[in-house]
């Protein structure tokens, strides 16, 4: 599982591109592994998803550990430029009322 | 058969628009082609075939394109609809005269146009109008701008002088402006061009139903459920407690709402689960697939927790035991059918089937023993033959024995035989004719409850009911023992199959009348 991390200016935060495809039983162990202590080290996240065309539930279930994760340490977990198929999961889920999801990077940006 | 004034009514012959390349596409998205999915359990496609059968076609021109395989498999023969099916392949540059050409019809007879892709909500209209010497298009008002619904009622000359193809953008221009057209305006047709028209319909065909929920035979909805109107749930459908349903839901049949499942403004297919806790919100749902209209996206789900296919209960070995003790249990009755058709049967076990003059030659005796005679493939009389025999109505004892008279080569509706010229409707008001199903025609909520025959072959027919086969079966077990205390018509008499045309149903009689 490739994460891209990047500093961001003049914040406590971080963005986080996924560069996988998919984000499945397959491959969510290290995307946890890879992701946590970068939600351990930084107050705002922000998760690139343009890349990821398919999450299984595995997938979810992981994006809402690292949402627990975050809000225990009152930080903030925000996704942006999510793909029409996985918008179409996460609103199906619901869980587009438990995220904050951003169409662009400006607008998560912005919202910090 | 029509006038050739051009001022005649209806036509006998329709030509079915089931492919057009290259113009507007059928979204194979949901994995079939859009004219076969389900609107409130009928696709675009049957619609469009009843709509050309209750307008009096009798035989109906399929052109046929990239999804041959399924439309053919789907309409057959067309003797569920009392009409004759021709196939062909619609090349994708042919312009639409000469497609026509090819079909060697009359240049003086009008004939039903017809688009699969958008259909009219109601029945086709009436159309008479001696100044419209080409035809009839059907249109519709798009905020003031007359748009062609793709049906309407042409000569032969007209449609073979088209120069488009079907799916030429020009062709409606062609439609609504040619000489000697005269627009009839109906209401906005049903589309299946986009997923979206898709949902669009579903939600007109809910604000015209009468009632606002209907829901169909064998569906359990939990009392803890919530349904909301308009909504449509189709037979054999089952939802859990604390689901939202509605308002604009139509479920089709088998599918499965799982608890507190929230269904707005979508479209459920059939045999489909919806897992639990879902927010299916604007969406059309076919098994796996989600296509979500406010997005433009179809996707696949994988995940069986949330959608899935459900594939028809695999019987267990206590089931299908079950069956064939039923089925042991259930012979002596085919023993009793077959005695009563071979003993008890008249001096004449021939039946006549009469034709008015000129139309076609008279076909002559057919021999409806279950023995069929030996006949050439597509000889009129063993067809009819092979199609009473083969087919479990009641009725059936009351051919061999020459009681009941077949009537033309097709049985029809009512409606349809009001719509025949009048030397076939006279024929069809002399001899009734019984082993007709009207319940294929009209839907199993239009029947009557005197239609109950008809509703259970109907639903045996169609879903491969059990409790519904059990029902027949039981039924005429009893008109069969009722015969045999009192032999003759009267049981028969009392059938709605058996007399299926309205009017006289309580006064109808069927008795055996040499011809």
């Amino acid at each position: 599982m490739q994460l891209d991390i990047e500093k961001i200016q003049d914040s406590q935060g971080t963005i986080v591109i996924i560069r996988s495809e998919n984000l499945d039983a397959g491959n969510v162990k290290a995307f946890k592994d890879r992701l946590l202590p970068v939600l351990e080290n930084h107050q705002s996240v922000l998760l690139d998803m343009s890349a990821l065309t398919f999450v299984d539930s595995s997938g979810l279930g992981a994006l809402l550990s690292c949402l627990r994760t975050v809000n225990n340490k009152k930080g903030q977990l925000k996704l942006f430029a999510m793909a029409k198929p996985v918008q179409a999961l996460f609103e199906l889920v619901r869980m587009h009322r438990i995220f904050s999801i951003y169409n662009t990077r400006d607008e998560a940006l912005a919202a910090l | 058969m029509m006038a050739s004034n051009g001022s005649s009514a209806a036509s006998d012959i329709g030509i079915l628009l089931a492919a057009q390349p290259g113009g507007k596409t059928r979204d194979p998205a949901l994995g079939i082609p859009a004219i076969l999915l389900s609107l409130h359990e009928r696709s675009l496609l049957q619609r469009a075939v009843e709509h050309l059968v209750r307008g009096g076609c009798r035989q109906i021109h399929v052109a046929l394109g990239d999804d041959a395989t399924a439309i053919k498999d789907f309409l057959r023969t067309g003797e569920r609809w009392g009409c004759q099916m021709r196939y062909h392949y619609l090349d994708p540059q042919e312009s639409l005269g000469r497609f026509v050409r090819r079909l060697e019809l009359d240049q003086e007879h009008r004939y039903w146009l017809a688009d699969a892709m958008q259909v009219p909500l109601e029945s086709l209209p009436a159309l008479a109008n001696p100044a419209a010497a080409a035809g009839q298009p059907l249109c519709w008002s798009d905020s003031g701008q007359q748009r062609w619904t793709g049906w309407g009622l042409y000569t032969g000359t007209f449609l073979m002088a088209c120069d488009k193809a079907p799916a030429d953008e020009s062709m409606e221009r062609l439609m609504l402006s040619a000489g000697g057209l005269w627009p009839h305006n109906i209401e906005r047709p049903l589309s299946a061009t986009t997923l979206a028209d898709l949902l669009d319909g579903s939600r007109r065909l809910l604000a015209a139903q009468a009632n606002p929920v209907i829901i169909g035979r064998n569906s359990q909805i939990h009392p803890e459920a919530t349904i909301i109107a308009p909504v449509f749930i189709g037979t054999r459908v089952k939802v859990a407690a604390g689901a939202v349903i509605g308002p604009n839901v139509a479920i089709e049949s088998g599918a499965f709402i799982d608890q507190n499942a929230h269904l707005r403004d979508s479209v459920v297919m059939f045999d489909t689960y919806v897992g639990e806790e879902l927010d299916v919100h604007g969406i059309i749902v076919r098994g796996r697939l989600l296509a979500n209209i406010s997005l433009n996206v179809v996707t696949e789900i994988p995940d069986p927790t949330l959608l899935a296919v459900l594939t028809p209960d695999r019987q267990s070995a206590t089931h299908r035991m079950l069956g064939g003790v039923l089925r042991l249990a259930l012979a002596p009755m085919y023993g009793l059918s077959l005695w009563q058709t071979r003993i008890k049967r008249d001096d004449q076990p021939r039946v006549t089937i009469p034709l008015p003059r000129g139309s076609q030659p008279q076909p002559g005796q057919v021999d409806v023993n279950l023995a069929l005679p030996e006949a050439r493939p597509g000889n009129i009389p063993q067809r009819l033959s092979e199609h009473f025999c083969r087919t479990f109505y009641p009725g059936l004892r009351e051919v061999m024995r020459g009681h009941l008279q077949l009537v033309g080569p097709t049985p029809r509706s009512a409606h349809a035989v009001r719509q025949m010229p009048p030397e076939w409707r006279d024929l069809y008001d002399e001899y009734r004719c019984g082993l007709f199903n009207e319940a294929l025609l009209q839907g199993t909520a239009a029947t009557t409850p005197e239609d109950q025959f008809a509703g259970d072959a109907l639903a045996c027919a169609s879903q491969g009911d059990l409790r519904a086969t059990l029902k027949l079966l039981r039924r005429y077990l009893g008109l069969l023992l009722r015969d045999l205390w009192h032999p003759g018509p009267l049981g028969i008499t009392r059938s709605a199959a058996t007399a299926p045309f309205g009017a006289n149903r309580e006064n109808t009689r069927i008795t055996h009348r040499p011809i």
